[in-house]
């Protein structure tokens, strides 16, 4: 037998058994959809940024899971020894933290991105109320974890949170209590806990992502809100998985890790106080920074009153409205600038999540007037409903690719009518300048006095005449962009209160 | 390309051996000091930023269309700080 033909009976087997292997298991199809070129874009792949911080969890975590031993006696010491003598044992503890907050912000980042360019529309419905489940598991992963060190500062965090569990309906609570507390006392609780955040929780989330994953390849990437559709040969381009766009996940991935391990170099993580009796009695109980926009309506003296029940209802109801956001928002429409209540909404929904968030970590304890409450609850709202509406006038008008409708003609001669039009605009200028900084030194005085002093009266006051101004401000400079547009005629929808000085007859 | 496939090429293969020297480097650190565990994160995330710019030239080469100057630059700026701050370590 010739060398050659021996080649040939070798190329042949291998052809064979590469052909056996295809055939079961379908390697030579494609796995998943091609990608267009219009979604490498960042905002079209937080999800999967997402899914990279869980893996960055899964692999730290197991590491850890090796030295960590979930028991009252021994979490924390076992804790301590990954911290002080596991080989970058700090850094893997530092970096789990770091990217599972990264994970839930990035969570909420997606979700308010595809609220905004409402991927929950026909027939994408299902993957929403997917992704919101995912969510709530992600969610699920740092109120379980959070006890897992047996610190202080995480066992009165998590006595809150069961308490509040305590407070929903008794259908509700009872499994809940069963599933996160049982009977076993301090020791069966944190077995719980562990068995959920290393076992069960992960387990759903890779079923629901499976889930979405699937539906993902059936729907396929949605398309850009900007109105028409794009160009197959340049926006509108299929590229394939791989490697064109794995290429692009996996530099987006890169990126992550790196700005998670420059945040870990800049905010070392340290191990606060062990768990004890007289230790938590001492220390004041407050959530991880992703619940404390629950616990500071919780907070509020009207929710007190009427008791935890009625607060967390009133949290369930907005998580609720969330899932079933498909459902309500049912218009055709998926333009931003078609959509300005839903759009509002979302701005107003995540304002006031900022607000809580930052007023919770300074008020630690504190119970919340009513009228507190009122004046920066309904301030931000109304100061971000305004914003968001004017905004809208005047960015709808511009966004147009109308013909453009010139200025009607005015009967005064025009050098009058320029030099109206140009002392109001002048006038307009300067005071948004003025307001502007008034508005943004008194923001930041305002946030460092109460920073520094604790919330006072005078502080929120000067924070809500800040806001005031702000919003003024910003009037002031939709005004002008508006007043440059109708310089220019690029107008479609008149804004009779920017036209002041303009045309008058 | 408007960089020109001579920088840009030579930029590839100049991360490539700085990515692999900052690997070399990983090793050499001891893994319980915390003040090496500092060092460690940032040559790692130095490594990550390499991968990203070479994916990058790769990814964009193979598109045809143009390596912007932008990312290249930033990318350049923040390696050189980083090693800069690496080396207090």
């Amino acid at each position: 037998m010739s060398e050659s033909e021996g080649n040939g009976k070798t190329t042949g087997r291998v052809e064979k058994l590469v052909g056996w292997f295809d055939s079961r298991l379908g390697l030579s199809h494609e796995l998943l959809r091609p990608a267009p070129r219009y979604s490498i874009n960042p905002f079209y792949w937080l999800g999967a940024l997402a899914v990279v911080a869980f893996v960055i969890q899964g692999i730290s975590g197991s590491i850890m899971l090796l030295y960590y031993v979930p028991s009252p006696t021994t979490a924390y010491s076992s804790t301590l020894y990954i911290f002080q003598s596991v080989s970058y044992g700090q850094f893997l503890e530092t970096v789990h933290l770091y990217t599972a907050y990264a994970m839930i912000m990035l969570a909420f980042m997606h979700m308010m991105r595809g609220f905004f360019v409402s991927v929950h529309k026909k027939p994408r419905e299902l993957m929403w109320i997917t992704g919101m489940a995912m969510g709530f598991v992600t969610l699920g992963f740092g109120f379980t974890g959070y006890l897992l060190p047996w610190t202080v500062v995480s066992y009165s965090a998590t006595k809150v949170g069961t308490a509040m569990i305590g407070a929903l309906p008794p259908p509700i609570s009872s499994f809940i209590d069963f599933l996160l507390v049982g009977t076993g006392g301090d020791a069966g609780q944190l077995l719980r806990f562990f068995d959920l955040h290393v076992v069960v929780l992960p387990a759903v989330l890779l079923v629901l992502l499976a889930v979405k994953m699937y539906m993902l390849e059936t729907h396929g990437v949605s398309e850009p809100v900007t109105g028409g559709t794009p160009d197959p040969k340049k926006k509108g381009r299929l590229l394939p998985i791989f490697p064109d766009v794995s290429f692009y996940l996996l530099e987006l991935a890169a990126l992550f890790g790196a700005a998670m391990l420059l945040i870990s170099v800049l905010f070392p993580l340290t191990l606060p106080a062990a768990y004890s009796p007289a230790a938590a009695a001492q220390s004041v109980p407050q959530p991880d920074w992703y619940f404390l926009w629950i616990y500071q309506i919780i907070k509020i003296s009207a929710f007190e009153q009427a008791g935890l029940s009625a607060a967390l209802t009133f949290v369930a109801l907005i998580f609720i409205l969330l899932t079933i956001l498909p459902f309500i928002d049912r218009g055709e429409t998926r333009r931003i600038a078609k959509r300005p209540w839903y759009v509002t909404i979302g701005l107003v929904f995540i304002a006031e999540v900022i607000v809580l968030t930052i007023w919770g970590h300074q008020t630690p304890g504190q119970v919340i007037p009513d009228t507190q409450g009122i004046l920066v609850l309904g301030g931000t709202a109304l100061a971000v409903g305004i914003i968001s509406f004017n905004a809208y006038r005047v960015f709808a008008g511009r966004r147009t690719n109308q013909a453009p409708t010139p200025p009607p003609p005015s009967p005064r001669s025009e050098e009058g009518q320029m030099h109206s039009a140009s002392f109001w605009t002048s006038a307009i200028f300067v005071t948004v300048l003025g307001l502007g900084a008034f508005s943004i030194g008194g923001l930041i005085n305002s946030v460092v006095v109460m920073a520094t002093w604790g919330v006072s009266e005078l502080g929120l006051v000067s924070l809500a005449f800040s806001l005031i101004a702000l919003t003024v401000a910003v009037l002031g400079a939709c005004f002008l962009l508006y007043r440059l547009d109708l310089g220019r005629g690029r107008i479609k929808r008149r804004v009779k209160m920017f036209e002041v000085g303009w045309n008058q007859k | 390309m408007r960089l020109g496939d001579w920088l840009t090429y030579r930029i590839f293969v100049l991360f490539l051996l700085f990515g692999l020297l900052s690997v070399i480097f990983l090793w050499t650190l001891n893994p319980v000091n915390s003040q090496s565990q500092t060092a460690f994160a940032i040559y790692l995330s130095i490594d990550l930023i390499i991968f990203a710019m070479v994916s990058y030239i790769f990814r964009v080469s193979k598109w045809g269309e143009e390596v912007k100057r932008l990312p290249l630059v930033a990318g350049c700026v923040t390696l050189l700080i980083l090693l800069y701050v690496g080396l207090a370590f």
